[in-house]
């Protein structure tokens, strides 16, 4: 029952909307929050009842040391308790993400012991979206920016079924003001046409644009090896757009979802590939998570290093892009996309300090080409399938026909893949943002002809089948 | 607050190596050039170094343009 699921749009969104707007309107807002608490757990147990006893100890591990920091007498027992609370969190998620290591490690356990501990298992549901958010949390509490929550707005503020998935990160600040505003009757209307505009452009981009664009790059991924290089260059660039929209895509739905149920959340993308540099690239991609890394890894780094300079900067941009890389999960793969765009921001760095600044196209070119191929690792399997890649990228005896692509997606109907190939491009580079389109001021009947029409047109989509799993949930 | 945008002026000159810079309270990221995210962390150090203020980690994010820079100023100043 994931968000772009019909069982969630059609039942569980709407119930809950209702749900939460009649508790708040008849009987105020604890027992609205405590329902969206309900209904966050709810969630949770249907997508991942495996996981749901990890959640419930970050939950408790968090609001203990939510109040450990707060209590603490002096500076060091604060900054103890804070460590003590960062490393928990940082464990829980290693536990999972380097399954390997855990696995070895209780082998020996048992060797020493002669206990049997089984494994740690599958990763659960949203655990780095919840894990980061839980830190920024206990960071909040450590520079007093923040008083600790009671432990249900910690359960709400880490299962909160909009963003558990695959974020937007929460800052405990904001959404704790936000929740306060859940199902207010004031701003409903305009509230409700603007997430049914978010719903709908972030189903049809997530469902409609990076299902049909996954008919054309899985196959050319499958067979990088053989392909021209026409076609692997269209695999390339049509990876990098599906990432887009599947992602992009689901968080217009995380934003939705939140808006309908009364609470405003951050954007987390911005038309990241209009950018004419990387850094723009990364202030439009993935935004919460690009603050978390500018604000708790870059930072810290550079102050330090001392005074600011383009040496230091370059270092620590690229240290903090390797610990993100680390942080996504045990694979070389995801190491070498971070470290390449560590690299990448540091050159950056050093060319704007040579004053030459490029033309706006060239530079929205080059940026793209760079993340493009930077998304190729990525997204190969291994660094060999990365490798096989780029060999066809730019191997000229590959050739230049489409002889390999037309044969792999031969079962395809073109017409259904052809009309989302051109539109995506358009959406990416030209067209309105979905957060723009959200803020217009359209009449009511026009936004609910819209939303609609896009709404059957990914419900047929659904049904037929072409709807792919959401890419992120892997982390 | 005239008074910290006055002192601001030759730190935004000095650390955007742009000697005749003005800016204004409106100013942000995306109307001043070169204020990346690497100038922004080199702003804030001259900052914190002139005004013998300190800004937490996660109050950084929040500075989007001067307007709040200078209100966060004050804040801590009178605080």
């Amino acid at each position: 029952m994931s968000l772009d699921s019909l069982p969630f749009l059609f039942a569980f969104l709407p119930i809950s909307a209702i749900a939460v707007h009649v508790l708040r309107s008849r009987y105020g807002l604890a027992p609205a929050q405590f329902a969206l608490l309900g209904l966050s757990l709810v969630y949770y147990a249907a997508e991942d009842r495996r996981g749901l006893p990890v959640l419930l100890v970050s939950i408790l591990w968090n609001w203990g040391m939510g109040m450990r920091i707060d209590a603490g007498r002096s500076e060091s027992a604060r900054r103890r308790a804070l460590w003590i609370g960062i490393v928990g969190n940082v464990l829980l998620m290693s536990l999972f993400k380097y399954a390997d290591i855990t696995a070895w490690f209780l082998r020996s356990l048992e060797r020493t012991t002669g206990l049997a501990f089984g494994n740690a298992g599958l990763m659960p549901l949203g655990l780095t979206f919840f894990s980061l958010t839980m830190i920024m949390y206990l960071l909040d509490i450590y520079e007093r920016l923040q008083k600790p929550f009671a432990l249900p707005r910690v359960a709400i503020l880490t299962s909160f079924f909009a963003t558990i998935t695959a974020g937007p990160l929460l800052r405990s600040r904001k959404f704790a003001s936000a929740l306060d505003e859940i199902g207010v009757e004031a701003s409903l209307d305009s509230r409700l046409l603007s997430a049914m505009i978010l719903l709908s452009i972030g189903l049809v981009k997530k469902v409609v644009i990076a299902g049909s664009l996954a008919l054309l790059v899985d196959p050319g991924f499958a067979h990088a090896r053989s392909l021209s290089v026409t076609e692997a260059w269209a695999s390339a660039f049509g990876w990098a757009l599906q990432l887009y929209f599947d992602f992009s895509g689901y968080s217009d739905l995380a934003c939705g979802v939140a808006l309908l149920l009364g609470l405003s959340i951050v954007n987390n993308f911005n038309a990241p590939f209009r950018a004419s540099t990387l850094s723009s690239f990364w202030q439009g991609w993935h935004i919460s998570l690009t603050t978390f890394i500018t604000t708790y890894l870059y930072t810290p780094l550079l102050r330090s290093l001392g005074k600011p300079t383009l040496r230091s900067s370059a270092i620590s941009t690229f240290l903090a892009m390797l610990l993100a890389g680390l942080l996504h999960g045990a694979t070389w793969t995801y190491v070498a996309f971070y470290a390449l765009h560590g690299f990448g921001l540091a050159t950056y760095h050093y060319w704007k300090s040579l004053k030459r600044p490029l033309p706006d196209v060239a530079g929205v070119a080059i940026t793209f080409v760079f993340t493009a191929m930077t998304m190729v690792v990525f997204r190969a399997p291994t660094l060999g399938v990365a490798g096989d890649m780029f060999g066809s990228m730019f191997d000229l005896s590959h050739g230049f026909g489409l002889s390999t692509f037309t044969g792999l997606v031969a079962g395809a109907d073109w017409r259904a893949i052809a009309v989302p190939c051109l539109l995506a491009p358009w959406m990416a580079f030209v067209g309105p943002t979905s957060a723009e389109l959200a803020q217009r001021q359209m009449p009511p009947v026009r936004v609910f002809a819209f939303s609609g029409a896009a709404i059957l047109l990914c419900a047929a989509y659904m049904i037929s089948g072409t709807e792919t799993s959401f890419i992120y949930r892997a982390f | 607050m005239d008074n910290i945008l006055e002192r601001l002026q030759p730190i935004f000159q000095d650390v955007l190596d742009q000697p005749g810079l003005q800016v204004s309270a409106e100013d942000s990221g995306q109307t001043v050039a070169g204020w990346d995210s690497l100038a922004h962390i080199s702003l804030v150090a001259a900052i914190e170094h002139e005004f013998k203020v300190r800004f937490a980690l996660g109050e950084l994010e929040e500075l989007k343009n001067l307007g709040d820079m200078i209100a966060l100023i004050q804040t801590k100043r009178t605080g």
